[in-house]
């Protein structure tokens, strides 16, 4: 038997530092009593057009119609001051339904800070709700989700891992490199998109040598990402040589994928690239020299 | 072939019982249900007669059988030999020769060689048993049909000295000084003077009796049970001859050990040849016993090593194939395996070198009585030797693997509480021993290290963990055993999703008696998260025994945690009966348990 699993630690560093660990959860025991974190949040925070206290009272309730119309009315804000009183709901803990919609309305907020209310969720028994707190989590970014996500994609719900595969990449976590190249040859295709967006010199040279091994439609999801990566983190010649493997793969989704690279490239783009992408949908080597 | 030919074709004929009940002299034709019990006069003199000449002890041999041919080796180390085709039935070793039958033909080979000694027709018989005297071999063919066994006596020329047809079964023969002894009518051993063709004397058992058997030179008779050829067989009659049977044990297969002398065994892929016992009867102090004091059962590709006092297991060895042929040894067993394997064996079930038959088997003999394996390497424990083979067997062994484990938890051994775990987290292990596996770590006291280190485990996609730990019943285990040091261990289970919710809910109320106010943040966590959505029976119960947890190490903070629950509308409703209920029985110490938070007992 190994010593301790690492991805319980990184759970653990996760909740101690997240804002429910010390005493958040269910009722607030470190607030003043009948003083919600919410209106001590609202206190220091810039003045909001929502009711916050009210808002607070039909949050509390323990009525589903109520609390459920209260969160319609702070997602329909947008007032990032909204985001507190939801926290604190999440915290309590509700009904499966009053769970989503806190959820998404926090998604739909986007603010760092509820990254603590919402990470307890991503470990929720009910797959509808970890997911959706993944996503909520993600759409935050959240300092916490990193770890959070690279601990999701080692759970058992493939779902789950795609998303965190998936988000890993949208939030530019490098450290879950190794991780996604775990994951990328068991299923998780999400992992192929998000290390063509993060990986660096001898990582790219290892992705790249996954096409021809794994499944196409697995891999051709990072070459697009690959090939847009400015030359300081992906070098030309790397990208060159994707280029050349596609060409003479000679099928019609390789060319497909090398006319989206195409398309996609930004006007101040390599020239290199853009020559050899054009160089090879015309069927020549992607290489000048060759 | 030069045959002096001596036959009772057709029925056995009667030749008078003059001489009978007068030693050894003739009493008459073989086989007569005329006879009229001596008391064991005759066969008493028949054995002080022979006590000079001993049967030779069988030369130490393994024959594999397939489509091509036979393949031999002395043991423990000859030379390997083949001879060219098959046979039908499982080739016998009958002293220094090798006996078989092959489409209407009897033949013999030299065991050390191979060399073929002689043939002869048996006209559509296949062999059924055999023996041999160091001059004259013995054999009874039988065709598939009853009522049609012939004894044949053939000398080293390949001559046929006597041929005895019988309309009664006869059983398999031993040969000793020039005396055939055949077993018949599951009731006599006819013991017939191979020259004259005459029955010298004959033994009546008071059990059932198929079987004339030599091993290592002394003759013994019976089937289920043996007595042995000596001085005291005139008392077989009374049931005081030296006597030995195995012990009753339920074994994988209902395996029989030497079974019935009036069969065929015939060479095929049957299951039969592969659930078999291997025991040597043997003699010391004047008690009589098995050699090594154990015997040897196959279960298809597991052997196991038995006491021959109770039955109980002394050591276990898992092979590459399915096993075909076992012995017992002086000292030490043989096992032949459908790969070709020889394996060797020490009598504590060590190794003691194996030999290769040259190629793939149906049917394999070994007669190694009279060898002694020397140990070269003493075997593991035995309860590494129970999890190794439970490790080993494939799902289809599932008998075999429930009585490896009920050995297994017999032992009480720190090392059983990991070999349990391990068990349970073996995707190959099938469902039925899983779950036998998982009720039996609820039962265990002792291994604590292993229950915490397996605690450690959560279930790992990306580096292919994918079984939990058998959370509930190690939950159950370490709660009987008070075991504070696992509290954070289980209060981090609680909250992964990976884990089942029944173990959850076994964790959730060790939890209730164990936890700390160290585990007061996860477990609050817990609650929170499912106080309100607790969608199942099992869940509701963890809730509320974690709620009690809470009451018991959260102080105030905890206290009031519950009592906002339980007046929570949204609050699942059970949970919130539950929690209530929690709170009254804190309000009166002596009054009811809340509902669902008992221990559930006997549960995988």
């Amino acid at each position: 038997m190994s010593g301790r699993n690492p991805r319980i630690l990184i759970i653990g560093a996760a909740l101690a530092l997240s804002g429910v660990a010390p005493g958040a959860a269910a009722a607030p025991p470190k607030s003043a009593p009948g003083k919600p974190p919410a209106a001590k949040a609202g206190a220091s925070a810039p003045k909001s057009k929502l009711d916050l206290p009210g808002l607070q009272k039909s949050l509390e309730s323990g009525d589903e119609a109520q609390v459920l119309q209260a969160l319609d009315t702070i997602q329909k804000s947008g007032d990032p001051a909204g985001a507190a009183p939801v926290e604190a709901l999440l915290a309590r803990g509700a009904s499966a339904k009053v769970l989503l919609r806190a959820i998404e309305t926090l998604r739909s907020l986007g603010q760092a800070s509820s990254g603590g209310a919402l990470v307890p969720y991503t470990r929720h028994r009910a797959p509808e709700l970890r997911r959706s707190a993944l996503r909520a989590l993600i759409a935050t970014k959240s300092p916490l989700a990193g770890d959070v996500l690279r601990l999701a994609l080692h759970g058992d719900d493939p779902v789950q891992r795609s998303i965190a595969a998936r988000g890993l990449g949208d939030l530019d976590v490098r450290a879950a490199v190794p991780e996604l190249f775990s994951a990328l040859p068991k299923d998780v295709a999400e992992a192929a998109q998000s290390l063509g967006m993060l990986c660096t010199g001898a990582e790219c040279e290892k992705l790249l040598g996954l096409l021809g091994k794994l499944r196409f439609d697995v891999m051709e999801s990072a070459v697009v990402p690959l090939l847009l990566r400015p030359q300081v983190e992906v070098s030309d010649e790397l990208k060159l040589k994707l280029i050349e493997h596609l060409r003479r793969m000679a099928t019609q989704p390789a060319h497909q994928l090398l006319q989206t690279a195409l398309a996609k490239l930004p006007p101040d783009g390599s020239p290199q690239v853009k020559r050899g992408l054009e160089r090879a949908l015309k069927g020549f080597s992607a290489t000048e020299e060759q | 072939m030069f045959r002096l030919l001596s036959a009772w074709a057709g029925g056995i004929a009667l030749l008078g019982s003059a001489c009978a009940g007068s030693g050894v002299q003739g009493t008459g034709a073989p086989f007569s249900e005329t006879w009229q019990a001596d008391q064991g006069e005759s066969i008493a003199a028949l054995e002080k007669r022979l006590r000079s000449t001993p049967a030779p002890a069988a030369t130490p041999v393994a024959v594999g059988v397939n489509d091509v041919g036979l393949f031999g080796v002395t043991l423990p180390d000859g030379k390997p030999w083949s001879h060219a085709g098959g046979a039908d039935t499982l080739p016998i070793v009958a002293g220094n020769v090798v006996v078989a039958s092959r489409a209407g033909e009897l033949f013999a080979l030299d065991a050390k060689t191979g060399q073929q000694l002689w043939s002869l027709s048996i006209k559509g018989r296949k062999l059924r048993g055999a023996g041999d005297d160091g001059a004259l071999t013995v054999a009874v063919v039988a065709a598939e049909s009853p009522h049609k066994s012939r004894l044949i006596a053939v000398n080293r020329a390949g001559s046929v000295v006597r041929e005895v047809d019988s309309a009664v079964e006869l059983g398999y023969p031993a040969v000793q000084g020039g005396i055939a002894f055949v077993p018949w009518n599951n009731q006599y051993v006819s013991a017939v003077e191979l020259n004259s063709g005459e029955e010298v004397a004959r033994l009546l058992l008071r059990e059932i009796v198929t079987q004339a058997r030599n091993f290592d030179g002394q003759l013994w008779f019976g089937e289920k049970g043996l007595v042995r050829f000596d001085d005291k067989i005139h008392l077989a009659t009374t049931n005081q001859a030296t006597r030995v049977a195995l012990p009753e044990r339920a074994l994988p297969g209902k395996p029989v050990w030497l079974g019935s002398g009036n069969q065929l065994w015939p060479v095929s892929s049957s299951a039969r040849l592969k659930i078999r016992l291997a025991a040597v009867p043997s003699v010391s102090d004047g008690s009589a016993h098995f050699s090594n004091h154990a015997f040897l059962a196959s279960y298809f590709r597991v052997v196991f090593g038995l006491s021959d006092r109770d039955g109980s297991v002394r050591f276990v060895k898992s092979l590459r194939a399915d096993t075909l042929g076992v012995g017992a040894a002086k000292r030490g067993f043989a096992t032949c395996d459908a790969s070709g394997k020889v394996t060797l064996l020490s009598d504590s079930g060590g190794d003691a070198g194996s030999v290769e038959l040259g190629g793939r088997l149906t049917a394999c003999t070994l007669d190694v009585s009279a060898a002694s394996f020397t140990q070269k390497q003493p075997p593991p424990a035995l309860a590494e030797q129970l999890g190794e083979a439970l490790n080993d067997l494939t799902p289809d062994m599932a008998v075999a693997q429930k009585l490896l484990l009920d050995e297994l938890v017999k032992l009480d051994q720190p090392i059983v509480t990991k070999i349990l775990i391990d068990l349970t987290s073996s995707a190959k292990i099938p469902p039925d021993l899983r779950a036998a596996a998982r009720a039996l770590i609820a039962t265990r006291r002792s291994g604590k290290q292993y229950m915490l280190a397996a605690l450690e485990r959560h279930y790992d996609y990306i580096n292919d963990v994918l079984l939990p730990p058998p959370l509930g019943p190690l939950a159950d285990a370490l709660s009987a055993m008070n075991e504070v040091a696992a509290t954070p261990l289980l209060a981090r289970h609680l909250n992964d999703p990976a884990n089942e919710m029944t173990d959850v809910e076994r964790a959730a109320q060790a939890l209730s008696k164990l936890a700390t106010p160290a585990e007061y943040e996860e477990l609050r966590t817990f609650f929170a998260l499912y106080r309100a959505t607790a969608d199942e029976p099992s869940l509701v119960s963890a809730v509320v025994a974690i709620g009690g947890a809470l009451l018991r190490i959260g102080g105030p903070p905890g206290r009031t945690l519950v009592e906002r629950a339980a007046q929570d509308p949204l609050t699942q409703t059970d949970v919130k009966r539950g929690l209530t209920a929690l709170l009254t029985s804190e309000a009166q110490p002596s009054g009811p348990k809340a509902p669902g938070v008992a221990q559930t007992a006997q549960r995988p």
